[in-house]
């Protein structure tokens, strides 16, 4: 035994990696180092290693390779990460689990019904709704609605939903915002009625400016955003 | 109007030479370096960069855990607005930021199975230390391990591949590949180096 050791100690002691793969992928390796690796801890412990990870990989699944999160996931985050709490409020889905995108998407449909009737004009045909965004209540706010993008003729034009706006002796401006809140276009100043509608410049990139925001201003002469924002939300396409 | 570059992620050139591997792998964890160095600063957008190269890794491991894409889209939620509140708490120092971002996401998969497990009730953030899950740590661990796999650069991955699903020798590989037996045994050899090491440095439980 002593001999054999002493060849193995001869080309560097332990076991190399190479000679770990093989074994490790359940291949055979020659008496000497499979010798070596009865006597030898620390390589049996790296044998053992490489062959769990082998077996692991081994059971990879196609679910397993990483895929993209859905369209509308970061401006979820962003919008959460702006308002300062969970952008679906907690509690109000059953068991304390939040309602996903779509169930969110259901629960307002009467919303996105009113919006639908108003922008097909054009039954024959409808302008494709490019982008979508539930618009949720800030902290302390009640209001709640949903803003489309759609491409007209004309270009695209925001079509703004929103119910329950607090009372006020200012008015409300739309803006569509960066996720960080850094940067922001004036989109308008809502009207009375149930829903505005808004022509978006050609270059308007939704890209930069994702998130759709309702802000209560003052006439006040001042044209910045008054930082006393109503509802948000972002667009998904 | 303004307008802003919006960020892009980590650069993604795929290397098909073997001679490129080393060099795309630099510029991978260069980048990763980058990203990591804005997000422990708090720099502007630095979240979106962290999201744009990180996300399909917490998004597939919550998937895999919690079997609902819109519950996994929920959790995923949860761990990066924990990872921007939190980031403070991040020190670039002690660990990689993906081993940090799935430490919050182990976290927020537990939230989530106690939160579906018993009737509404206030929020609560589980202590750091979480008992492990054994199934999320193996999820864990295979979706780092596809991942890393999917980095590798050819022919390496092809070679991995056929030993480890189609259980063929590296003598078989070089024979249906017309390479060098040494050559193949060299590539298995670092890329399961490389899969062990992303598994020690992006998997790593604290």
């Amino acid at each position: 035994m002593s001999g054999v050791e002493s060849q193995v100690e001869g080309r560097g002691g332990h076991m190399d990696e190479e000679t770990i793969a093989l074994l490790a992928l359940g291949e055979s390796v020659a008496g000497i180092e499979s010798d070596h690796l009865q006597t030898c801890a620390l390589c049996q412990a790296k044998v053992d290693q490489m062959r769990a990870i082998v077996g692991t990989a081994r059971s990879i699944s196609d679910e397993d390779h990483p895929m993209t999160p859905p369209d509308g996931l970061w401006g979820r985050i962003t919008a959460e990460i702006e308002s300062d709490g969970p952008v679906v409020p907690q509690g109000r889905a059953p068991r304390g689990a939040r309602m996903g995108w779509f169930a969110l998407a259901a629960a307002v449909g009467l919303l996105v019904g009113s919006v639908g009737t108003f922008v097909a004009t054009d039954q024959r045909n409808p302008a494709p709704t490019i982008a979508q965004a539930e618009l949720e209540p800030l902290p302390g706010q009640q209001a709640r609605g949903v803003a489309q993008v759609r491409e007209t003729p004309n270009g695209p034009v925001l079509m703004v939903d929103v119910a329950d706006l607090p009372a006020t002796d200012g008015y409300f401006e739309v803006w569509m915002l960066t996720p960080e809140a850094d940067s922001m276009v004036s989109v308008g100043v809502l009207g009375d009625g149930a829903v505005s509608e808004f022509p978006l410049p050609s270059g308007m990139d939704m890209e930069v400016f994702p998130v759709v925001d309702i802000s209560v201003e003052q006439f006040d002469g001042d044209v910045t955003h008054s930082a006393d924002s109503v509802v948000r939300g972002a667009l998904a396409t | 109007m303004r307008h802003t570059d919006v960020p892009v992620g980590g650069a993604r050139a795929s290397s098909t030479s073997t001679e490129s591997v080393t060099e795309e792998r630099s510029v991978r964890s260069s980048a990763d370096a980058d990203i990591t160095a804005a997000f422990a600063r708090g720099d502007d957008g630095s979240l979106h960069e962290v999201y744009t190269r990180w996300s399909p890794l917490i998004y597939t491991v919550a998937r895999r855990s919690v079997r609902n894409d819109d519950d996994a889209a929920d959790v995923t939620q949860a761990v990066f607005v924990a990872a921007w509140q939190g980031r403070q708490g991040f020190d670039p120092d002690s660990g990689s930021l993906p081993g940090w971002l799935l430490g919050i996401t182990r976290r927020k998969i537990a939230d989530h199975y106690r939160a579906a497990g018993r009737a509404p009730e206030p929020h609560e953030e589980l202590p750091e230390e979480a008992a492990l899950d054994p199934a999320v740590e193996t999820v864990i661990d295979k979706v780092l391990l596809a991942d890393e796999i999917e980095r590798l650069g050819e022919p390496q991955r092809r070679i991995l591949e056929l030993c480890f699903y189609q259980d063929m020798t590296h003598a078989q590989v070089a024979s249906l590949l017309d390479l060098p037996l040494g050559t193949v045994k060299s590539h298995v050899r670092r890329s399961l180096g490389r899969l062990r090491d992303r598994l020690e440095v992006d998997g790593v439980r604290r």
